[in-house]
């Protein structure tokens, strides 16, 4: 079941990685409202990953950065497609976006893993990608990863395996 | 006292015939001599001295002392000698078990220890010394061994009497000064993960497939005045903190090992060496003329030994967290932030608001991006606040973490110290 994977990589909040290595499995771990975008050719062997943090730049953040949704999303499918996928091949998984804190008192973090669910969900719309399996929302953080080799998508929760999420 | 001690020979006297046995189907051949056989032990120690004895012995036969063929090529009578002895020494005895083999080649033992996946190559063409502070052991690499002393510690003072990771200085009996790191904050700093091995060691521990990633670096975008004078701010205010938390739980309960860094945000996640690590969170924010979000992450077991202290329960008494046991915990967290938050704004003569306080069980990573969040929309590091708890004079591991928000840390900073006020 599990592919020998040798090179794991690592991806922390807000970074945006593409790799074009069957061996490679990227991994983002303890994802709360942050949500973790994965996209790859399996024929390929190209998958990438990227770690959103907010829905959009606010008026004096860098709009350029991955960890904002309206900017890692066509980035992600730039990347993957200039190391070697073919647009009509990707899938696309994506997994996190939990309200981790319970009352909204404050604005920013108010229903944050939803804003940042709708936010990937219509830029992958806007770049004509259809997610083929989703874990989002809850109440509780997990991790999430994509095995390049077998294109295999996964979540763990606190206590629990490894969760596959594409058929 | 007397009556408890018998010679050490009733232990020495079973080493004779095994020392022959094993020689013998090993192709060596040992002269064994045992000697202080009549040196008095506690009756105790006996009956615990005969294993570990017995390990050294084989181990010596075993390993150090060579074949005869082996011996004469090496210029050495081909009989090896063994001696296993006891002696007084002051209060002490010393016991020692020696022979005239090869002994332990420092190089075949890297070797091993790279083979075996202990060290990297690179390791272990260094020095290892092994260190130990709690539960926690490990390696640290050194440019070489010199040897072993006791010393008096005599404490730093002045300019350098903060120095992190040192504990004191020493004068050597050649009158040289010799600086002596502070092994726990060492350990600690490892335990926060400040450096790689800490994380590996946690993934191992919890026998997952965790990464070995970066760790978050101690890069501080802060000038060494800043850094100082926001040390001096958070001193005081965790001073603040210890009145507060004494005063609500009558317990000596003190906010402690104040540590200033700036952390990628790509990193943060990491702070605490687990992104995945199972943790009992309490959020508190402060609003209004100053801003910064304040998160004291405890492990289970940990929170757990704090509702003990709490809530007056004996030790160990508290298991599955209740409602009770959370609500507890939040009001800790409650005062020791509303303290610190409210005396950081005090220096800026501002008036803040403070959230209730919301507890969270998640995993470690989850928690710390959530918070981080107001302060993640701005920059891509973080100036992290953390510290340690103490109660009645040990250490409960926590991390009592801080992300200011950074303009109001700026102007924070440029407040001016406490003489010029």
């Amino acid at each position: 079941m599990t592919a020998a994977v040798d090179l794991v990589i690592p991806v922390g909040l807000g970074e945006l990685r593409v790799v074009a290595s069957e061996a490679a499995m990227l991994l983002a771990l303890g994802l709360g409202s942050c949500v973790g975008v994965a996209l790859w050719d399996a024929q390929a062997r190209v998958g990438g990953m990227a770690h959103v943090v907010l829905p959009a730049p606010l008026s004096d953040s860098d709009p350029a950065s991955a960890k904002f949704a309206t900017a890692a999303v066509p980035e992600l499918l730039r990347q993957v497609v200039a190391a070697g996928g073919q647009p009509a091949r990707l899938r696309c998984a994506i997994a996190g976006g939990a309200d981790v804190l319970s009352s909204g008192t404050l604005k920013h973090t108010f229903n944050i893993g939803v804003r940042n669910t709708s936010a990937v969900l219509e830029e992958l719309t806007r770049a004509g990608v259809q997610p083929a399996a989703q874990d989002c929302g809850g109440r509780s953080g997990r991790s999430f990863r994509l095995s390049v080799l077998d294109g295999r998508a996964a979540v763990r929760r606190l206590d629990q395996d490894w969760q596959e999420l594409c058929p | 006292m007397q009556a408890r001690l018998l010679p050490i020979e009733s232990v020495f006297n079973r080493f004779p015939r095994m020392v022959r046995d094993l020689a013998r189907q090993d192709g060596k051949a040992i002269a064994f001599v045992l000697e202080g056989g009549e040196t008095g032990l506690d009756r105790s120690v006996i009956d615990e001295i005969g294993d570990p004895l017995l390990h050294l012995l084989r181990n010596a036969v075993d390993h150090g002392v060579e074949t005869p063929a082996e011996r004469l090529a090496a210029g050495k009578p081909a009989e090896a000698r063994a001696v296993l002895s006891a002696r007084q020494a002051e209060n002490r005895i010393i016991i020692s078990v020696e022979d005239d083999g090869r002994g332990v080649e420092p190089q075949r033992m890297r070797d091993a220890a790279v083979r075996k996946r202990l060290l990297t190559a690179g390791a272990a063409s260094c020095y290892i010394a092994a260190v130990r502070s709690g539960s926690a052991e490990l390696g640290l690499i050194v440019d070489g061994l010199i040897g072993e002393q006791e010393v008096v510690i005599k404490p730093m003072t002045g300019m350098v009497g903060r120095t992190a990771g040192v504990a004191g200085t020493t004068i050597l009996g050649d009158r040289r000064v010799s600086i002596i790191v502070d092994v726990p904050k060492v350990v600690e700093w490892l335990a926060r993960g400040a450096v790689g091995g800490a994380h590996a060691a946690r993934a191992a521990r919890c026998g997952r497939d965790s990464v070995m990633s970066e760790l978050p670096s101690a890069v501080l975008p802060l000038s060494p005045q800043e850094t100082a004078r926001l040390h001096v701010l958070c001193d005081a205010a965790v001073e603040n903190i210890s009145h507060g938390l004494t005063e609500m739980f009558g317990a000596t309960m003190r906010v402690t090992a104040l540590n200033v860094r700036s952390v990628p945000l790509s990193q943060a996640g990491n702070l605490l060496g687990d992104p995945e690590l199972e943790v009992i969170g309490i959020y508190l924010a402060a609003q209004g003329a100053f801003s910064a979000h304040l998160l004291l992450l405890l492990e289970l077991p940990v929170a757990r030994q704090l509702c003990d202290i709490l809530l007056e329960q004996p030790p160990d008494a508290t298991q599955a967290l209740s409602d009770l046991d959370l609500s507890a915990l939040a009001e800790m967290g409650n005062i020791a932030g509303s303290f610190f938050l409210n005396s950081l704004a005090e220096n800026l003569d501002r008036r803040i608001m403070v959230t209730p306080p919301e507890v969270l069980h998640d995993m470690a990573g989850a928690a710390i991006a959530t918070v981080l969040l107001d302060v993640a929309a701005a920059t891509d590091a973080a100036i992290v606040i953390d510290a340690g708890i103490e109660h009645e004079g040990r250490r409960l591991p926590a991390w009592f973490l801080t992300f200011p928000q950074p303009d109001d840390l700026q102007e924070l900073l440029r407040t001016p110290a406490e003489g010029a006020r």
